[in-house]
């Protein structure tokens, strides 16, 4: 399904306009590897595109590589095993392009302990949920984000389950009964 | 007969008289807002969704949506499990079309693999899938219709649907959790005249759901609660990353079966129904239509279904062999122990795999890190998509046109939740 992805040859301007990113196919797939601080140039470019305008945010989510030995994540220098390597997350990025049926991959690191990049929300707003998951679950924070706060757990939930070193088992402490101010306090 | 005694407080004059009844308090714009909590314990939340609704007069100025309260860590989950023990808990992700999220998951790891499934079993997840969707649409319909009121076409749908059900269960042994799947093919083939009696059920469908479309589609009650409400652009519906059934109301014919072809969507002839307001009415109307393309599609199948034939790949790296090959061949035995113990091993990579579950695109993104348990599981949840759009389509409503818009986006709790 190779023609469904936009691939090497179609992202020629891309190249040329961001000559930093690298380029990994898997699986006839994309995989665009970019700085995460270029995030808002490559949204914007991909948000205009005059072929393939991706207007659809179909995902975000992220990757947490603290506990794996595939080291194999392209254009990555060594990577440290550590808690606040700069390269722990992986941020994943679906672009889908309603009008030319292609849909293109992105994908930057981030690490540290709360890590910070944009918010796509300003482009698409299919963002304000996904980056709340990834809040939620990832902890990773999100800038201009309007209302970056948990999704599906709750707000005195401790941790970011899906990080690698919470564990499976692991378990939350009791909470005293919301008053009914608490429970409605937050619309 | 003595005459009753009314209370002199009860009696009219002395009603009218009384100051907090002549005087009820009635908002108006520029008043404090009015915080109404609507579920998780209401039978329109479906017991999973909690909105806070801040209320000027009879007019929603904002509303919260919460999620969450079905949230069981299937993600965190699937990264504890081998593939193929995984595959229950896809059954739980859409608990009404389990079906199409099975076949999902196992053709995300079936393209891992580079498995080509066989000719028959192609066939039958087609057709499997369209009458999981079938039977979600139904549900779907039926809930909007006895939200608003109306019990009989509610009745038919849910005939109609256990028909398929019980359909179902003679094939997979149970109703709705099947987990039918297998990496590489199928548990097991149908029964004979399985397929014969199918045909049989979907014929009876159609008078039902006539009497459904006399019974509704022109009706004053369900057009005033539907036409008009709950409407949504293109632009907007495309920019919150809405699809399915929900974005082609608005005239988007995007739909995964068209454009990214899977299983034997390509091999039958069928239309991609659009709307044109993306409104409640809209939305009921091109379910409606989709249940129709979704009977032509089944039909074709059972026509087109070659009736003999293995089910199953017979590649041996993913899926288990014969008992009878585990039970007299040492190799077999080993194959056995080796995917149950550790999990069938798919090479390195990231992939993602998409299918057209009944509420829009259903997305499996999956990191390998090359063992039998997956680095990382993601699912692309329609229904999540939706709620996150749902806050702007329900602004300027009146709190009862929240029951019919909630009704009509068909938010399913196991995939939003996740």
């Amino acid at each position: 399904m190779a023609h469904y992805w936009l691939l090497k040859d179609d992202l020629k301007d891309f190249f040329e306009k961001f000559p930093q990113a690298d380029y990994h196919e898997e699986f006839d797939q994309p995989n665009i590897r970019i700085p995460a601080s270029n995030l808002a140039k490559v949204f914007d470019f991909f948000k205009d595109h005059k072929t393939y305008p991706m207007d659809m945010l179909l995902d975000v989510t992220a990757v947490d590589y603290l506990t794996s030995d595939y080291a194999e994540r392209p254009n990555l220098t060594a990577r440290e095993e550590d808690l606040y390597s700069e390269q722990r997350f992986d941020l994943v990025y679906h672009f889908y392009s309603v009008a030319a049926n292609k849909r293109v991959r992105v994908i930057a690191s981030c690490g540290g302990e709360h890590p910070e990049v944009i918010s796509s929300y300003k482009w698409w707003q299919a963002a304000h949920f996904l980056e709340r998951e990834v809040w939620d679950m990832f902890g990773i924070k999100f800038k201009d984000h309007p209302d970056l706060r948990r999704v599906l757990l709750y707000e005195e939930f401790e941790g970011h389950p899906l990080r690698k070193d919470y564990p499976t088992l692991g378990e939350q402490p009791r909470l005293p009964l919301r008053n009914a101010e608490q429970d409605n306090g937050r619309a | 007969m003595a005459e009753l005694e009314i209370p002199a407080k009860y009696k009219i004059d002395e009603v009218r008289k009384r100051k907090e009844i002549l005087e009820l308090p009635i908002a108006s714009p520029g008043d404090e807002p009015i915080k109404i909590n609507l579920g998780p314990s209401h039978p329109a939340m479906h017991g999973t969704i909690k909105m806070i609704a801040e209320m000027v007069g009879e007019t929603i100025v904002n509303i919260d949506v919460e999620p969450g309260f079905l949230h069981r860590g299937f993600e965190k989950m699937m990264e504890n499990h081998t593939y193929p023990s995984a595959l229950p808990y896809t059954d739980r992700l859409n608990y009404v079309t389990a079906f199409i999220n099975n076949f999902g998951y196992v053709a995300t790891i079936e393209k891992l693999f580079g498995i080509e499934i066989t000719e028959r079993c192609a066939w039958l997840r087609t057709l499997f899938s369209e009458l999981s969707r079938i039977t979600d649409h139904y549900t779907c319909q039926a809930a909007i219709c006895s939200e608003i009121g109306a019990m009989t076409p509610f009745l038919y749908f849910m005939q109609a649907r256990d028909w398929i059900w019980e359909h179902f269960n003679w094939a997979t042994g149970a109703r709705q959790t099947y987990s039918y799947a297998r990496i590489g093919g199928l548990a097991r083939d149908i029964p004979d005249d399985w397929l014969d009696k199918c045909k049989e059920i979907l014929k009876s469908n159609i008078p039902l759901l006539k009497d459904i479309h006399g019974l509704m589609d022109k009706n004053r009650i369900f057009l005033d609660r539907t036409q008009g409400v709950g409407e949504i652009s293109q632009e907007d519906a495309i920019n919150a990353g809405i699809t399915g059934p929900f974005l082609r109301s608005t005239g988007v014919g995007y739909d995964v079966r068209k454009a990214l072809p899977y299983l034997k969507y390509n091999e039958v002839e069928w239309e991609v129904p659009v709307g044109k307001y993306g409104d409640n009415y809209d939305r009921w109307f091109i379910r409606n239509r989709e249940i129709e393309e979704s009977l032509k599609i089944c039909f074709q199948c059972i026509e087109k279904m070659p009736r003999t034939g293995p089910i199953n790949s017979d590649d041996y790296q993913a899926h288990l062999p014969y008992k009878p090959e585990v039970y007299q061949t040492i190799e077999g035995l080993i194959n056995h122990f080796k995917i149950i113990i550790e999990g069938p091993k798919p090479p390195k990579g990231t992939i993602y795999h998409c299918v057209e579950a009944a509420n829009g695109e259903l997305g499996f993104f999956l990191v390998s890190d090359g063992t039998g348990t997956a680095y990382r599981l993601h699912v692309r949840a329609p229904s999540f998509m939706t709620m996150g759009a749902l806050d702007k389509i329900i602004i300027g409503h009146q709190l009862a046109d929240i029951i019919p818009i909630f009704g009509s986006v068909n938010m399913v709790g196991g995939e939003c939740d996740r």
